[in-house]
């Protein structure tokens, strides 16, 4: 065959990939440097002595708040979701009754968080931790009782561990806050991200 | 997003950090107040008299003994994963065997007060302490 019958495609029918821009591109890596740090929290606190069957003091949900700040809504739920998701991957509970508490606890919480973030005016991370925080644990029993022990006697001990994740809910507002208060202040040119989502 | 303003000096910036915005602070009252009357009811709800231990696996009621018996108690309730054993002696009860990996039912120790519980949540076994069965029953309606 004539080298002059092949047909080679000019420059302009050759497919061109779209980049994405550097601040998708770095948006994306805070939103996994986030999900590490998340991830290693929520296996640390695996392996803290529990106060109870199922009471954790919900520090990685800092990292959820401070995502929320940072990077969005839906970046702050995707966060909470596959924090669980992973994290019980390296400890062993993906599936389990442990892993379902956990998951359902945590898109409560950030569904909450994020409704207060958008629609209660003047509050801070303190009241958003505060109320996502009450969500967990109200949506937690709620699964429990609903799928693995049919009793609602259960819901007796319910107040106690409200009254304990209400005081770790302030405290990890308080937290967040405090982190992106620094953030802000070091990254005074990014500023416009971190305080641009409030409110929607 | 009402941030806590900065302040020179470092205690009152740390009190206006822990204290939040106006917004924080009545979410917090309306919150520890609904904790607060919802414990008092579940307490009046939950009754007093002759304390009895009751055993489920999921909703089926496996045993019921009293608190206070004269002899202890060694009951093995087969859960989901395996058998929990469950001992009462002395006004007490605790899990003392479960299958579980975690065993945060045996850690949580011995309970002996109307209102305490130990669950296993893996083994899907909860063990109540319940008063005035009457008051109790009305809870569970």
């Amino acid at each position: 065959m004539p080298l002059s019958s092949i047909h080679f495609p000019g420059p302009t029918t050759r497919p061109t990939l779209a980049r994405p821009s550097l601040e998708a591109l770095q948006r994306k890596a805070q939103w996994m440097a986030l999900l590490m740090l998340a991830v290693g929290i929520h296996v640390l606190e695996s392996a803290l002595p529990g106060l109870g069957p199922w009471f954790k003091p919900g520090l990685a949900n800092i990292v959820t708040l401070i995502a929320l700040v940072m990077l969005g809504p839906k970046e702050a739920l995707m966060l909470a979701v596959a924090r669980v998701v992973v994290g019980s991957l390296f400890i062993g509970t993906l599936f389990t009754p442990t892993f379902i508490m956990s998951l359902s606890g945590a898109v409560a919480a950030a569904l909450v968080m994020l409704a207060a973030w958008r629609s209660i005016p003047g509050i801070s991370l303190l009241g958003v931790s505060l109320l996502g925080a009450v969500a967990h644990m109200l949506v937690q029993f709620v699964t429990v009782e609903a799928l693995f022990i049919q009793q609602q006697a259960l819901f007796y001990l319910l107040p106690p561990f409200l009254l304990v994740a209400s005081f770790t809910g302030w405290l990890n507002g308080v937290a967040a806050q405090y982190i992106t208060d620094q953030l802000r202040s070091a990254m005074p040119a990014s500023s416009e991200v971190l305080t641009g989502t409030a409110h929607g | 997003m009402n941030s806590s303003p900065a302040s020179p000096g470092k205690p009152s910036r740390l009190r206006n950090l822990l204290s939040g915005t106006w917004t924080d602070r009545v979410l917090l009252v309306i919150v520890l107040c609904g904790i607060g009357f919802g414990w008092m009811h579940i307490r009046q709800l939950a009754g007093s008299g002759e304390a009895m231990v009751d055993v489920y696996y999921g909703q089926t009621l496996l045993a019921e003994y009293p608190l206070h018996a004269d002899t202890p108690v060694h009951f093995k309730a087969e859960g989901e994963i395996g058998v929990s054993e469950i001992i009462i002696a002395d006004g007490n009860v605790a899990i003392t065997e479960s299958p579980c990996s975690s065993k945060r039912c045996i850690l949580a120790g011995h309970k002996h007060d109307i209102g305490g519980m130990l669950v296993c949540l893996p083994n899907r076994i909860l063990v109540a302490i319940r008063g005035d069965a009457q008051a109790f029953d009305a809870m569970l309606e």
